[in-house]
């Protein structure tokens, strides 16, 4: 305290003003330089100090702005002390500040010239610029590489996001492709499992339809293989668990079978079904699709037509066995007829002819003609049952179809009927006629027939004149017979045909009424049909038909043209 | 024993057919030493001596048989088989005198070798005619073969 007070107390020292001898305008020229210089003292450390350096710390040795600050600070204190003491005579306080000015000045001074060398070295402007010239082209340089590392760099990041975009797209198909195989396979109609081979052919996945179709869920099918949902044998016999490795194995072999089974589900009902197998495409596993179809409807139908089919056939041989023995009783029937009812006829002839030749000279004069009727009732008789015979043997007979050459049938037959003729003036009209596809003998029998009644029908007539020719008309051919007879009334056209219907009686025309069911029979049994017209005294006419060789075989045409 | 040959053996279960047929032969052919089988089994042992004709051992063989088919015990077709596939009986003429004209009868006989078959016609006159016929044909105009072992005597001629 008693050195500051010192310090500052004027210590009997007069004011600096008293050297001025107060001249105002010196005093005043002294004040406002110095405080000026003061003033700029002041200013410039805190310019310098806090503005400059604090902005640029990167200026190096920016420490001696701090010594220059505190110097230049010092030396703006010295001023302000020249202003004080004018009027206050501190000089003790003004020396002290000297001093301290003076100690700044000096330490600057000698840090300044240590410094120098230093400072001398920190480039100049040019220098810096050049510096920084260089420093921009190797900035360039240095852009230029990154800019093409940059580029480099963003390629690969494309390439990167570009391979990732297609992993994610192909991991994204890959899951898509499942889940459209799993709905496939889900929503397949049929039951679908896949069998595990290495583990002994159990079930590794199975869908909905599985599940249904065994009556269990995945997780308890997946404990299974074909044998434990199958009953213990086939039903042919072989025993499931050998007859399904055996199936499985094929498929492991790349074949793929296809084949009939029969399942049986959780509550024991056997299910017919139809499998198919199919190896899986699998990197080391051997795994086995099976494809199973619930075919008991099928089997249910099936069963249902072959019981059907079963039925018929046993309708139909039962059919069959009532047709054979019908057919049996009437051949027994007509062998009988054949052997024993002409018997007696022949005896009742025999001995009334014997009667007549041993006794005809005994007997009265009726008895005889009496007898002669028997006989001729007799011979009737006799030819009923072989014409009865003969349509009963049309009816059973099989035919004996060839290409027949009607022309030399109707020739024969003419022929054949000559001794009918005798004494008579009959004109026979025959025109040519086309080979026909026919059993010979039955067709010579139905000339002989229509050409007999002819000849029966016309007897009345002077002269009978029997016409037969051919019609032809569209794809067909119709035979006819035409006689100037007696005809018949038109309205018993139909009865003609029938067994036993005579529109004559017995007097008038002899005959037995089956000679025309005959040649209907036979035309029948050929395929073709007979129809007649007629009126009283008109004459009659008989049309027929009769297939006709096919025209793509002309052979036979020629060659029974060359034989006619 | 000549004169007691057996011409005809006539195999005839109806005895008005036997009778009309004899009648025939009589009439105009003259034929008298016919012996008639009532049977198929009765013709077999008369033409082989067995039975009660153990007797006919010796004598010779007919010179024809007429053979009707449907016969009591053995019918005509078994009568005709066994005939014809005997050695001693092969080829002793045998005729089917029959009402019948049914195809499988003509087929079957002619298989098993008949020399004739001949269906007797309801008219008496025409059988007459037909037995006429075929007595002359096979006694007289045919040339029967050597005659063959036969035996025993013709006591039941008719």
């Amino acid at each position: 305290m008693h050195f500051l007070e010192r310090l500052i107390s004027p210590g009997g020292f007069m004011p600096h003003g008293y050297c001025y001898l107060w001249t105002p305008s010196l005093i005043g020229l002294h004040v406002v330089s110095d405080s000026l210089i003061a003033l700029s003292y002041l200013s410039i450390p805190a310019t310098l100090l806090v503005h400059f350096t604090r902005r640029r710390r990167d200026i190096p040795y920016s420490w001696m702005f701090l010594c220059f600050g505190a110097f230049i600070l010092a030396c703006g204190g010295t001023h302000l002390m020249e202003v004080w003491t004018i009027w206050f005579p501190s000089y003790w306080l003004a020396g002290a500040v000297k001093a301290i000015t003076a100690g700044v000045s000096v330490a600057t001074a000698i840090l300044l010239i240590r410094v120098t060398p230093l400072a001398l070295s920190v480039p100049g402007t040019q220098g810096l610029l050049d510096l920084n010239r260089k420093l921009g082209g190797d900035i360039e340089q240095h852009e230029r590489a990154e800019s093409t590392l940059r580029h480099l760099s963003e390629e690969l990041e494309k390439r990167v996001a570009e391979r990732t975009a297609a992993l994610v797209a192909s991991n994204q198909s890959l899951r898509e492709s499942e889940l459209r195989y799993r709905t496939l396979v889900e929503n397949a109609p049929e039951a679908i499992v896949v069998l595990d081979m290495d583990v002994g052919g159990i079930f590794v996945d199975a869908n909905e339809n599985a599940e249904r179709m065994f009556g269990m869920s995945r997780k308890e099918l997946l404990r299974f293989g074909p044998a434990d949902v199958s009953p213990e044998f086939q039903p042919d016999g072989r025993p499931s668990s050998q007859a399904a490795m055996d199936e499985l194995n094929k498929a492991l072999r790349r074949e793929t079978p296809r084949f009939e089974w029969t399942h049986r589900n959780a509550s024991a009902r056997q299910i017919p079904c139809e499998i198919s197998l199919v190896r899986l495409p699998s990197s080391g596993r051997n795994l086995v699709r099976g494809s199973i179809v619930d075919i008991s409807e099928r089997k249910k139908a099936e069963e249902e037509i072959r019981k059907l089919n079963a039925e018929l056939e046993f309708r139909v041989k039962e059919r069959t066995a009532q047709l054979e023995a019908a057919n049996r009783d009437l051949e027994s029937f007509t062998y009988s007829v054949s052997h024993d009812l002409r018997a007696p006829l022949r005896h009742m002839d025999g001995f009334s002819r014997i009667l007549i030749e041993d006794y005809g000279p005994q007997l009265p004069p009726g008895a005889k003609q009496d007898l002669e009727r028997v006989r001729a009732a007799t011979l009737h008789m006799g030819r009923l049952v072989d014409d009865l015979l003969n349509l009963a043997r049309v009816g059973r007979g099989s035919l004996r179809i060839v290409p027949t050459d009607l022309n030399e049938l109707a020739a024969e037959t003419i022929l054949s009927l000559e001794p009918e003729t005798r004494g008579r003036q009959v004109d026979w009209r025959v025109g040519r006629l086309s080979p026909a596809e026919c059993d010979p003998g039955l067709m010579r029998q139905v000339f002989a027939n229509l050409l007999s009644n002819a000849l029966k029908f016309t007897r009345p007539r002077e002269k009978a004149v029997i016409e037969i020719g051919e019609i032809r008309g569209e794809g067909e051919r119709v035979i006819f017979v035409r006689d100037n007879g007696v005809g018949f009334e038109p309205k018993y056209a139909d009865k003609l045909f029938q067994v036993f219907q005579r529109l004559h009686s017995a007097e008038e025309f002899e005959g037995t009424g089956v000679g025309l069911a005959i040649v209907s029979r036979i035309l029948q049994k050929h395929g073709g049909a007979i129809r007649a017209e007629s009126g009283p005294q008109q004459g009659a006419t008989f049309f027929f038909t009769v297939k006709q060789p096919l025209p793509a075989s002309p052979a036979p045409v020629a060659i029974l043209g060359g034989e006619a | 024993m000549n004169a007691e040959e057996i011409e005809i053996l006539l195999v005839e279960d109806s005895a008005a057919d036997a009778e009309l047929t004899l009648h025939a032969l009589r009439k105009n052919a003259r034929v008298n030493r016919v012996y008639v089988a009532r049977d198929g089994e009765e013709a077999l042992n008369f033409l082989f001596a067995n039975g009660t004709y153990q007797e006919r051992i010796r004598q010779p063989l007919p010179h024809l048989v007429l053979l009707d088919l449907k016969l009591p015990k053995v019918d005509g077709l078994s009568v005709l088989r066994t005939l014809k596939q005997d050695r001693r009986t092969r080829s002793m003429p045998v005729i089917v005198l029959t009402s019948s004209t049914e195809e499988k009868d003509l087929i079957a006989s002619y298989d098993l070798g008949v020399n004739s078959y001949i269906q007797k016609p309801v008219d008496f006159d025409q059988f007459r005619g037909t037995v006429d016929t075929l007595a002359l044909y096979w006694l007289l105009v045919n040339q029967p073969p050597p005659r063959l072992a036969s035996t025993g005597s013709t006591e039941k001629l008719t």
